[in-house]
């Protein structure tokens, strides 16, 4: 090796990036030549120098790996906070590809459902007969006698349709995934199941009274001449409460429907995502052997 | 092509992964901190020589600009920008001047040798905080975060080629250094 070749290879063979050997090529040729051992020596101290220096306080994986967990924790939750045996599920993805369209359809078909069967229909007739038989009461629930309770029929009236409404709105935020939603509803979608299962004992309590005052009720007010007539007359407040009972069931199974038909779907979005980063993750990011390192 | 150190941008595999962090997948995440941390650690080191104020400044800064990717607060394409924004602010509001400590001002001088050893990496060190930005970078992540060359394309320099020429005049600067110190 001549010296002119030694000096142009030094820099790039110490750096790391000369080939195999060549090393010992300088190493030899320094052996021989006083001038270039000097220099390789310079370079060789230079080298333990920046080593000393700047190898103190080198960069802990555990420190980095736990920074990452609490990121992720902060944003959507723990394992704990979620109760699920493989650790926090994944947030919730921007729409794309084909969990996009599952997610429009399901949002779509919510809609139409409601605006279809969200207004009662034929079992309203009972919530109508008994919201007119409130009107007109006498006592301290009906406006006759400027009860307490004269606001409640035009209220749960209205309720129904501010209640699709704000659905509505919901769906269209949930659909935008603006930052209005996690506003709206601070919830990690896991949360929402749980959220789901919170909502479901009083919801059967509320069924179960509902159908009580439906099989109490409407056999009673047939029998007793109807609309505001026999033992009802003085029987307001039951009334009152069974209007509730029905708001609080009808409202209750909207929302239980609402959580958990989009968490299902985004839990199906989330594994259609997560299946899809599995199969082209090994080589996407990585451009060299110390990024293929993942943690798992 | 782009590098984080020559034009503040990122090449598409760093962007594809910050992307994909910011769709709320956990494993960009980690890959993202094991990635950038080192970077905002040797920029942070650049302002402040101070190793332990620097380790401080980084993972508040990568804490919060990763957090606000996250929540959708920027893009992905702003990464570098507001990482850098951060960074300024938090060296700011430390109100810190650079420190010594890094080109080992606190060691005691145990012999004449050993001051003499000791003057000589100061040398080498200071002139490390002298180099232009790539070639700092170059030194910090192949020596503090042991990544080899391959592993910098992207942040240092485009290319591999890049990257090794700037590790090259990196090591060449230490080497005047230590016979100018010497």
């Amino acid at each position: 090796m001549e010296c002119s070749q030694f000096q142009n290879r030094l820099p790039l063979v110490m750096s790391g990036s000369g080939a195999d050997g060549e090393r010992n090529l300088l190493a030899d040729h320094a052996t021989g030549c006083a001038p270039c051992r000097r220099t390789l020596q310079d370079w060789e101290e230079a080298q333990r120098s920046l080593e000393t220096a700047l190898s103190a306080g080198r960069i802990d994986p555990r420190k980095m790996r736990s920074m990452a967990e609490t990121l992720y924790a902060e944003r959507f939750g723990t394992a704990i906070e979620v109760g699920g045996r493989g650790g926090p599920l994944p947030g919730p993805p921007i729409l794309a590809g084909r969990g996009a369209l599952v997610l429009a359809g399901a949002g779509l078909g919510l809609v139409i459902g409601y605006m279809m069967w969200g207004q009662g229909g034929g079992g309203g007739q009972l919530n109508q007969q008994l919201m007119w038989t409130q009107m007109y009461a006498t006592g301290a629930w009906g406006p006759g006698g400027r009860g307490a309770g004269w606001w409640l029929p035009g209220f749960l009236t209205m309720g129904g349709s501010v209640a699709r409404d704000l659905f509505g709105l919901c769906l269209v935020i949930w659909l935008c995934r603006t930052r209005l939603w996690g506003l709206l509803f601070p919830l990690a979608l896991p949360r929402g199941i749980q959220l789901g299962r919170l909502l479901a004992l009083p919801l059967l309590v509320a069924g179960l009274l509902r159908i009580l005052g439906i099989a109490f009720v409407v056999p009673s007010l047939a029998t007793m001449g109807g609309m505001g007539g026999g033992m009802w007359n003085g029987g307001m407040d039951f009334t009152g409460v069974f209007l509730l009972v029905d708001a609080a069931w009808r409202y209750g199974f909207w929302l239980f429907l609402f959580v958990l038909i989009f968490s299902t779907v985004e839990n199906l979005t989330l594994l259609h995502l997560k299946t899809t980063e599995s199969a082209g993750y090994s080589n996407k990011y990585t451009q060299s052997s110390d990024r293929a390192a993942l943690p798992s | 092509m782009p590098s984080l150190a020559q034009d503040q941008t990122l090449q598409p595999p760093d962007l594809a992964l910050l992307s994909d962090l910011a769709r709320g997948l956990k494993q960009p995440l980690f890959l993202a901190v094991e990635r950038f941390y080192p970077v905002v650690f040797s920029l942070a080191l650049r302002r402040t020589r101070d190793f332990s104020a620097s380790e401080r400044h980084a993972d508040a800064v990568l804490r919060s600009v990763l957090a606000k990717l996250l929540a959708g607060q920027i893009l992905s394409e702003h990464f570098v920008r507001a990482t850098d924004a951060l960074l300024d602010n938090s060296i700011r509001q430390d109100g810190q001047p650079a420190a010594a400590e890094s080109s080992g001002a606190g060691e005691s001088l145990h012999s004449l040798h050993g001051a003499k050893k000791l003057q000589r990496r100061r040398a080498v060190v200071d002139a490390v905080y002298a180099l232009p930005l790539d070639q700092f970078l170059a030194i910090v992540l192949r020596y503090h975060a042991g990544w080899q060359a391959d592993a910098m394309a992207g942040i240092v320099a485009d290319t591999i080629d890049s990257v090794q020429d700037a590790l090259a005049a990196g090591h060449r600067a230490a080497v005047s250094a230590l016979q100018g110190g010497g």
